[in-house]
């Protein structure tokens, strides 16, 4: 049974879980969390190595590991392509697609693109291109603390991996992430995930006391998130909200989200039923990427 | 839905390269560790015989232990068989000797009997017969009655130191045996 290793680095602080992939499927087996002492996308070298000797401390086991792709690295586009059934070469044109969308060379980032639900002939995907280079750098300064990086991945389509596992039979699903750097909102469409944005302005406010007013502006992103994606799948089914990151300790905004949404809200739990702890749940979304190097 | 790595393409090709050469190093491994245990155990196949039953291996200790003594008995009958060879081959001194005293007796007084072996090995000896006599004729008898035995031939008598020594003559004879 695989283990693997998320590390979901934001420029507050670093978080990493350790799961084991199995075919009922996955359990926590350790998590660690430290506080970053610079802003940067990429590690410092000395950041690095306190990484790795906390995972040590804390029972990680040596596995391969999950990073989230830098955020000033990450473009998303949405993309109409050909039909698959048209025999154009359709990988080609999404990356000449989206190069000439991102105004970028064609060899400077690594593409992935999926399609979206819709209900004419048109083939409609999201796309979500990674720059090389700040990527590069990020992985060098973890490989040189000896952790060994295996995948790397945009958060936002980790936070998706996690939420198609919250329980309900929901068509529409959104989770939001509520850091104090900022707030990131996904919305997904069974699993697959249709956007992410991160609202300007949304951070989460160390005083408790601002909380109330925090968790209203966020409510209201999150109605205009279920009403797109209902308008986009044309369904009406209630929508589940999954809050997850520091906001999810914050009591003041968990009851006011729970006044707005209601029954609605259902936090994430693992296979086994018990309730995930809501910061590491970015770190296990970038564990849980099947697609390792 | 599977979403794919964004790991750029040359560290996949590299991790791809690295797990190769890993896979190499382990089969090369695995085939070195068996070709070793392979050749230790020839090794130690050619050093020991195989353990044989309890019942054959004493069987064996009984037959060399009787082969030991067969070994022994055979080493005495050779050696017996050699001290033949040589009684065969050799005159009977003690018969010869008592043959000369007989012959000599009341005639001469024998001083010493030397024997050597011929020239030609072991196949005839000389008999050196140093005595002296009462009178000068006595030598000459002993002479014809060792011939007339039959067991002696050349018998002869040394003419040269013949000389008296007060009233006894002192001979000299010399002879040969073919056994």
């Amino acid at each position: 049974m695989p283990i693997r290793t998320g590390i979901d680095i934001s420029p507050t602080t670093v978080t990493a879980a350790q799961i084991k992939i199995g075919k009922s499927g996955w359990s926590l087996l350790a998590s660690a969390r430290m506080s970053r002492s610079s802003e940067d996308s990429a590690l410092e070298a000395h950041e690095a190595r306190r990484l790795e000797s906390l995972l040590f401390r804390r029972g990680f086991t040596s596995a391969a590991c999950v990073i989230n792709a830098p955020a000033d690295a990450l473009t998303s586009a949405t993309m109409e392509l050909p039909p698959a059934t048209s025999g154009a070469p359709i990988d080609k044109l999404a990356r000449a697609e989206f190069a000439r969308r991102s105004q970028l060379e064609q060899g400077d980032f690594v593409l992935s693109y999926w399609g979206l639900p819709n209900n004419g002939p048109a083939n409609q995907v999201m796309a979500v291109g990674c720059l090389i280079e700040p990527t590069d750098a990020c992985i060098d300064s973890l490989e040189s603390a000896g952790l060994n990086v295996a995948g790397v991945d945009d958060p936002a389509r980790a936070m998706g991996r996690l939420l198609s596992g919250v329980p309900g039979a929901t068509t529409v699903r959104v989770g939001a992430r509520v850091e104090a750097s900022g707030t990131c909102i996904v919305v997904l469409h069974h699993s697959t995930m249709l956007y992410s944005r991160s609202p300007i302005g949304l951070e989460l406010h160390p005083d408790p006391s601002e909380h109330a007013e925090f968790a209203s502006r966020l409510g209201r992103e999150i109605e205009a998130c279920v009403s797109f994606a209902r308008h986009r799948s044309r369904s009406h089914a209630p929508a589940a909200v999954s809050i997850l990151g520091e906001g999810a300790h914050s009591s003041t905004l968990m009851q006011s989200l729970s006044r707005k949404f209601g029954d609605s809200i259902s936090q994430p739990v693992s296979p086994s039923g018990d309730q995930i702890d809501a910061t590491l749940a970015p770190a296990i979304g970038l564990a849980l990427l099947e697609d390792i190097a | 839905m599977i979403h794919e790595n964004l790991l750029p393409a040359h560290r996949i090709a590299r991790r791809k390269l690295h797990r190769c050469i890993n896979a190499w190093v382990m089969a090369l491994g695995i085939l070195g560790v068996l070709t070793g245990g392979l050749i230790v155990g020839a090794n130690i196949t050619k050093a020991r015989p195989p353990a044989m039953p309890a019942g054959l291996t004493q069987d064996i200790e009984l037959g060399r232990s009787q082969l030991g003594m067969l070994e022994v008995q055979l080493e005495q009958l050779q050696r017996a068989r050699d001290a033949y060879e040589r009684a065969e081959s050799t005159p009977r001194w003690d018969r010869l000797l008592q043959v000369i005293a007989r012959e000599s007796a009341g005639r001469a007084q024998l001083k010493s009997i030397q024997i050597a072996s011929g020239s030609d090995g072991q196949s005839s000896w000389s008999v050196s017969i140093h005595g002296s006599t009462s009178d000068a004729q006595s030598p000459n008898v002993l002479v014809a009655r060792l011939e007339a035995t039959g067991l002696f031939s050349n018998v002869r008598r040394r003419s040269a130191p013949g000389l008296p020594t007060g009233d006894r003559t002192e001979f000299f004879l010399d002879c040969s045996i073919n056994p």
